[in-house]
């Protein structure tokens, strides 16, 4: 073998190394391989997906999806921010502000809303009585905090907020550290259905933007017709969930290891088969968050501005009339 | 005295070369990034400012956050000088009951502290949980730097006092305890140093709103790697500054020992 020879060798090499490079997705024929960012505990909320993954609807449209489980939507932004993750489902809030600090993504479809209940000790009847209490919640920068501050904020009491991973607050509550949880359904169904809590409030208002799918910059831009084939397999599951509660409930139920009459309750706080983004509930919450410092105004500007920029319902708009 | 002096300015000196360079460095790759998930120099020292004027997003102050670190991990850290000590002054004395024992001793040792967490926070509530991981972390490095002092205490130390009629309690407070203190100090500044690490650790178990690592996740949740930074660096200064502490304390104790020059 000569030079020559033995340098085209390497390039041809080196190709192939990049071209099989997981760095990022690549569709090869007709297939692609996605790299989705989940939630720990959250396949009642996320069931479209999941629904996507255990009746094919995924594989139909020739996606390998990789699921990566992460503690909270944060974690999920984070992980995003590095470039890990091709998609992710977190809540509406925390992938705008995420976006305001510089993360490359746009929001494609909500995945759920409400979906944010805060669920109490008995003796707690109003929220008045929340004054001084320790609530649980996932993270500083949930959209669960948000809406403790926004509680705090329209019943004028004060409350302290305990941290601590979602499934850890179960244990907090029944040890008695904490006197209710604010998180996501079905931990806090959990809590009613197991620890003898009670809801207190559902979300902010009824029909408030909660979870959304956001995709990345880089595959919007290189891969669109990749986008437009996750969205179709998700509003699958979505299409699935409201023609089959029953089997939805139970695939969730095996999923997390709980019973089915516990996911029935949860259900009843979160709703899932509204896909657009519900703007005027997402902008509020930016703006608490404004308020509150943990979002700077200067990331976003203006609120509203800010919203519609940040999401991108072409694909699902599309999705829907390829399905019809 | 003065050339000790000199000596002295002339380490200051280089401290403040080596912190200068570090710091162009730092902006430079800052610069060359371009990210706002890699803060310049700049940026971070305006984090700095900006908690010290207005408190963090809650309002507490970042005194406040070093004040509950500061307590858990020294409330830990003596619970494991206390019984690290008195558990390796046992096992380095009765060689036969290490010996027993070190089935179950050796592999809890390599058993990471963060691998205690879910335990912890079923077990445990509270300070406990913070108190017992920064235990576990840092009682290991005690326990071995006290077994390791004790079987280095000089036979011949013991032999003499001994042939001077000197009985078991007065060898072991008064020969051997002595003799072993240089590595004991030695097994606590690393175990200290385990300690301030395993914070982060256990103050992301949650369930309590101050202390640096909890700060460090709130700011993390909210992407201000700025804020992050501001919270390792922090619990690099206190760190630093404890492990000076035990240092003189060690110089002042064991003047005696000349130290080792190549």
């Amino acid at each position: 073998m000569n030079r020559r020879q033995f340098l085209q060798g390497a390039s041809a090499l080196g190709a192939a190394g990049l071209i099989a490079s997981p760095s990022t997705s690549r569709a090869q024929g007709n297939k692609a391989t996605v790299r989705m960012g989940d939630i720990v505990a959250a396949d009642v909320v996320y069931i479209a997906p999941v629904l996507a993954m255990e009746k094919g609807f995924f594989a139909e449209e020739g996606l390998d999806v990789k699921r990566s489980v992460y503690a909270n939507g944060p974690a999920v932004t984070q992980h995003m921010a590095s470039g890990e993750l091709d998609i992710g489902m977190a809540a509406t809030f925390v992938l705008l502000t995420a976006k305001a600090q510089g993360v490359d993504l746009t929001l494609v479809m909500s995945l759920a809303k409400d979906n944010a209940p805060l669920a109490v000790r008995k003796d707690i009847k109003t929220f008045a009585d929340l004054n001084g209490k320790r609530i649980g919640t996932p993270g500083l920068g949930t959209v669960h905090d948000i809406n403790l501050n926004y509680i705090e904020k329209t019943h004028n009491v004060t409350v302290k907020h305990v941290y601590g991973k979602i499934t850890d607050l179960l244990i907090y509550f029944e040890k008695g550290e904490i006197d209710g949880l604010v998180g996501w359904e079905p931990v806090v169904g959990e809590a009613v259905y197991r620890l003898g809590a009670v809801y207190l409030a559902k979300s902010m208002r009824p029909g408030s933007e909660s979870q959304a799918l956001a995709v990345s910059g880089k595959l919007i831009r290189e891969q669109p017709d990749v986008v437009l084939r996750v969205v179709r397999a998700y509003l699958k599951g979505n299409r699935y969930f409201e023609q089959n509660f029953d089997d939805a409930v139970n695939i969730a139920a095996k999923r997390l290891q709980k019973p089915p009459d516990m996911i029935r309750l949860a259900y009843g706080q979160v709703t899932i088969t509204k896909p657009y983004i519900e703007r005027a509930s997402t902008q509020e919450a930016i703006e608490i968050a404004i308020e509150q410092k943990k979002v700077r105004k200067e990331a976003v500007g203006d609120p509203a501005a800010f919203v519609n920029k940040a999401i991108d319902e072409s694909f699902l708009k599309k999705a829907e009339a390829t399905l019809k | 005295m003065r050339a000790a002096a000199v000596r002295g300015l002339r380490v200051f000196a280089l401290n403040v070369v080596v912190l200068a360079a570090a710091w162009v460095v730092w902006d430079f790759t800052a610069r060359a990034a371009h990210s706002s998930f890699f803060p310049s120099p700049v940026s971070v020292a305006q984090a700095f400012r900006e908690i010290l004027a207005a408190g963090d997003v809650q309002g507490h102050q970042l005194w406040a956050h070093i004040g509950a670190s500061l307590v858990r991990v020294f409330v830990g850290f003596a619970a494991a000088a206390v019984t690290g000590v008195a558990l390796g002054m046992v096992l380095g004395l009765k060689r036969g009951v290490y010996d027993s024992t070190k089935s179950i001793l050796e592999p809890m040792r390599f058993i990471p502290p963060i691998a205690w967490i879910p335990l912890a926070i079923v077990l445990l509530r509270g300070f406990s949980r913070y108190a017992f991981i920064i235990w576990i972390g840092a009682f290991f490095p005690i326990l071995v730097g006290t077994m390791a002092g004790i079987q280095r205490v000089s036979p011949l130390l013991v032999e003499v006092s001994k042939a001077f009629g000197a009985r078991r309690p007065f060898i072991v407070f008064k020969v051997v305890t002595p003799g072993a203190l240089p590595e004991i100090v030695a097994g606590m500044r690393i175990g200290l140093g385990v300690g301030w690490m395993c914070i982060v650790a256990a103050e992301m178990i949650g369930g309590e709103e101050l202390g640096l690592g909890r700060l460090m996740m709130n700011y993390a949740d909210l992407l201000r790697v700025d804020m992050v930074i501001v919270g390792m660096i922090t619990i690099g200064i206190i760190g630093y500054a404890t492990n000076e502490l035990l240092l003189l304390l060690e110089q002042r104790l064991f003047a005696w020992r000349r130290a080792v020059k190549v």
